[in-house]
């Protein structure tokens, strides 16, 4: 390992952490992310450029592709495409977050309302129609009865809520919802563009998948839909239109999970928010003047 | 029209190039195959039927009339001096097709939340409707026995209507929700036996789900294809008639082939009078040559990502529509519910004594 290379490798990498670039050399076979690289530890590399034992193996990896192919900004890719992934799965989580936290805040809102304002009045002019000689009956509509079954409902379903999200519900339900498809199609997509260059720059096929498949940490899975679809070939030009293909397909479903999932969230919580709160509303109103009428009646 | 065209004959309309390209498709097959690994969705499927028509070992005809195989195999048939390997021009073709692509982005993703909102709304009513309609229905019933007025005059129409879509709900909630579910699988099952035996690979769903422009652009591709291996322009409109998505673009096509054996291609005539299709109008009637195959490409271009910006912006006035809608609902209900409760407030008041 020559070290002006490695030091040239080394800053090019400090310089794309320190301007906000998200890079891991995690090498486990794994969608999360691993081993995020922070300025300190390339510093404490670039003090001993020479030793590159001290190296993980995915840097190394990174480090021959880019002395082979010479272009930096494929390993920038390789080196960060698992971090984005999973970047873009906690941000669409913290959008359909914020949204539900807006619905929360207007229900305990609304809920406040209804137990301090409307509730009492009601309640006062229950006991005001009770001592009027004309209603012989006014049927008792404690809320306690059943607000306390209602509460003890709402601690169960806040309790499951809460170990739901404890144990990564929200994450594993994007990742069923399509964001597994979305690392495996952008990881591909990052390891078919590495293999064109590297294939091109003189190394044989089978060379450029293991480095280039090691360089984005591949799953094992995508390592063998590689190898199995470019084994017979010895061609890689036009390889980056599947990347394309790839990528965009990845795209296309990372849109729409942005858009439907804090929508579809949002619109089912919502709806039943609002069954929820109709009748809390309306039923004690109408009760109230179906018996009160009932009583007139009588 | 459509028999003469079937009786093409291969090595007429591209000479030699066809024989070469035919001793070559189990190769590209196996290359298609191989490397649909690395397709998804749609794409995958559309590469898949590819592969299936090569198998049978197509007549020219069949692939000329097959946009997708014409695609893939369009390197291969093009190339006029050097032999490009299979593998690259296959490569070269499926970034054709996937780049033709107008289903992808289609028209359905701007109905799939206005549904859903249907479908919560529509079980948000059958609820209230069973809970809270018929208790609102008694008191004003009891109301009316004390001949304060008669039901239907006490209540304002919006209360009548509420209420009597709230009875029709309570009583055919179960009869609409099996309807709905029968027409969707209908639907589904009807669109996928047309994916299999209509000759365009589409069923009538996706016909539907296609814009104007979207199909225009798949038809003026697949009329670029056609013109670039050198099949007449008379005859590409032909066999562009037999596929392209949407009926009166079929009928259209087939038309323009009729009207230039008549009369002539390149007569300088108009094949589309609306202005919205003045750029494909003037493409068509510039002289054959590699020049007027750009020009169709360019204008297939152009259309397909004008379909794409305005499905966009319909896209953008969803949400801002169904914000408005729910405001409207809102108001209704406050005109139909809360109205009216204030009114019987103020009778029953009267009758105790406490209005005055």
């Amino acid at each position: 390992m020559k070290t002006t290379d490695a030091e040239k490798f080394l800053s090019n990498i400090k310089a794309a952490v320190m301007v906000g670039q998200l890079l891991e050399t995690g090498a486990v076979d794994s969608f999360v992310p691993q081993r995020r690289l922070t300025v300190q530890e390339i510093d404490r590399l670039l003090a001993n450029p020479d030793q590159g034992d001290s190296w993980s193996p995915r840097l190394k990896t990174a480090f021959q592709f880019a002395t082979q192919t010479d272009s930096m900004g494929i390993v920038f890719d390789g080196l960060s495409v698992r971090l984005k992934s999973h970047r873009w799965r906690t941000a669409v989580l913290r959008r359909t977050g914020w949204y539900l936290l807006l619905l929360i805040v207007t229900m305990v809102l609304g809920l406040a309302f209804f137990f301090y304002y409307s509730n009492p009045l009601f309640e006062n002019l229950r006991s005001d129609l009770q001592l009027m000689s004309t209603a012989q009956y006014v049927p008792q509509t404690d809320p306690v009865a059943w607000l306390i079954p209602a509460m003890v409902g709402a601690i169960v379903v806040a309790v499951i809520a809460l170990i739901w999200i404890l144990i990564g519900g929200p994450q594993r339900t994007v990742w069923l919802l399509g964001g597994r498809a979305i690392a495996r199609w952008r990881e591909t997509s990052v390891a078919l563009n590495a293999i064109e260059q590297s294939h091109q720059s003189g190394m044989t096929m089978e060379e450029s998948i293991n480095l280039s498949c090691d360089l984005v940490a591949a799953s094992s899975a995508t390592r063998g839909r590689i190898e199995k679809a470019l084994s017979g070939s010895n061609e890689s030009s036009g390889i980056t239109a599947w990347a394309d293909s790839m990528a965009t397909a990845a795209i296309d479903r990372m849109t729409k999970i942005e858009l439907w999932l804090p929508l579809a969230t949002t619109t089912l919580m919502g709806g039943a928010l609002a069954t929820i709160y109709c009748l809390l509303i309306y039923k004690p109103i109408i009760s109230m003047l179906c018996e009160l009428a009932s009583a007139v009646e009588g | 029209m459509t028999d003469e065209a079937e009786k093409l004959d291969a090595s007429e309309v591209l000479s030699g190039r066809w024989n070469a390209v035919q001793t070559q498709f189990d190769d590209v097959a196996d290359c298609l195959r191989r490397e649909s690994e690395f397709a998804t969705g749609r794409l995958k499927l559309r590469i898949v039927r590819v592969v299936e028509l090569l198998k049978t070992q197509p007549r020219c005809d069949e692939v000329l009339a097959n946009r997708d195989a014409l695609e893939i195999l369009l390197p291969l048939l093009n190339n006029r001096s050097d032999s490009p390997s299979v593998v690259s021009s296959v490569r070269k073709g499926v970034q054709g097709i996937a780049a033709n692509d107008v289903y992808r982005r289609n028209w359905l993703q701007l109905f799939w939340y206005p549904a859903l909102v249907t479908i919560v709304a529509f079980f948000v009513s059958v609820l209230l409707s069973f809970t809270l309609a018929p208790q609102f229905e008694a008191t004003v019933l009891e109301f009316t026995k004390f001949g304060v007025e008669p039901q239907s005059r006490l209540l304002p129409l919006a209360t009548r209507i509420t209420l009597g879509a709230a009875g029709f709900l309570r009583a055919m909630w179960i009869p609409i929700s099996l309807f709905v579910c029968v027409a969707v699988v209908v639907v589904w099952w009807f669109n996928k036996r047309g994916r299999i035996h209509n000759r365009s690979g589409l069923g009538w769903w996706d016909d539907q789900n296609i814009s104007v422009r979207g199909a225009v652009a798949v038809w003026a591709n697949h009329l670029a294809s056609l013109l670039q291996v050198g099949v007449g322009q008379t005859e590409a409109f032909d066999i562009a008639s037999r596929e392209a998505p949407k009926m009166a673009l079929r009928k259209l096509s087939a038309a323009m082939a009729g009207r230039d054996r008549i009369i002539g291609d390149n007569q300088a005539t108009s094949y589309f009078p609306l202005r919205k299709y003045a750029m494909l109008d003037h493409a068509l009637q510039q002289v054959a040559g590699p020049a007027k195959v750009a020009s169709l490409q360019e204008v297939a271009r152009y259309y397909r990502d004008r379909d794409r910006y305005v499905s966009t912006w319909w896209m953008s006035w969803v949400s801002t529509g169904l914000l408005w809608l729910v405001g409207l609902m809102v108001l209704w209900y406050f005109f139909a519910l809360f109205l009216p409760l204030r009114q019987l407030i103020g009778i029953l008041s009267g009758l105790t004594g406490f209005a005055n």
